[in-house]
């Protein structure tokens, strides 16, 4: 099975689920191929399917305003 | 209806927070939930947008999920970025989506081809254009206006800058250009 393949399947082959689409966020100016791209995205659907999610997207940092920022520098 | 890129453009609260894009796009009413995962990869990907309907039981309403995989392996700046470019994602139309094998495999093809080689589909060429999106609503406008001036004055340094926004400098710089405030307006 390629890569492609696994992929795919992670894709459409799961009876539970209608696949809608995908996209993908690769790192600029480095070389990759299509199989390594499908290797890495099937292993991130194959770790998304055995971890929960987390659905707050809490972060832990403090905002200011702008202004702040400027006068404190 | 007001764009996402109108609504944050005017904040000048830094950082923007990532629960406030999804509380956004949620409110759009595009997608059902957004969940996010942090992975480990081995190559160049550094983030993943899976949409899906959801047909387990005990559903009815086939709810539809939007599921984000950002690298453990990147910056804490580079994982906002990505988490935020892929939330966007959500809101793209049906035209510039991937919801077949065939369409799947050629946006794959289009996305590893070197740029001007050929033209390219639709959904790659959202796939490119959306993280310049998502620094528009990173670095919203309005705190830019205030920014920008001093940085060119060089009184405050773009790495001052980046680590406020809590982005990659290398990107933020590109919001820090003349030409940026163009594009920006454009998207409103």
């Amino acid at each position: 099975m390629t890569s492609q393949d696994r992929l795919m399947a992670a894709l459409f082959d799961n009876p539970q689920r209608e696949h809608a689409d995908i996209k993908f966020f690769v790192m600029g100016g480095m070389d990759l191929t299509a199989e390594q791209l499908c290797e890495d995205a099937a292993e991130m659907l194959e770790q998304m399917d055995n971890s929960e999610g987390d659905t707050t997207f809490t972060e832990t940092f403090a905002q200011r305003d702008v202004k702040e920022f400027i006068a404190s520098i | 209806m007001t764009s996402i890129y109108t609504h944050f453009a005017k904040q000048t609260l830094l950082p923007v927070k990532l629960s406030d894009i999804q509380a956004f796009v949620l409110g759009k009413g595009a997608v059902t939930r957004i969940e996010r995962y942090g992975c480990h990869t081995k190559n160049a990907l550094m983030g993943l947008f899976h949409k899906y309907y959801d047909l387990a039981p005990p559903y009815q309403e086939r709810p539809l999920i939007v599921r984000i995989g950002y690298s453990l392996n990147a910056s804490e700046g580079a994982q906002r970025l990505v988490q935020a470019k892929e939330m966007l994602h959500a809101l793209d139309p049906f035209e510039a989506t991937s919801p077949t094998k065939d369409s799947v495999a050629q946006l794959i093809d289009d996305l590893l081809l070197e740029a001007a080689e050929r033209e390219i589909g639709l959904p790659a060429q959202v796939d490119h254009l959306t993280f310049l999106n998502a620094l528009c609503v990173l670095m919203p406008m309005a705190a830019l206006d205030e920014i920008r001036p001093l940085y060119k004055a060089g009184k405050i340094s773009l790495d001052q800058i980046a680590k406020e926004a809590r982005l990659p400098p290398t990107f933020v710089k590109v919001t820090l250009t003349d030409e940026w405030r163009a594009y920006a307006e454009k998207l409103r």
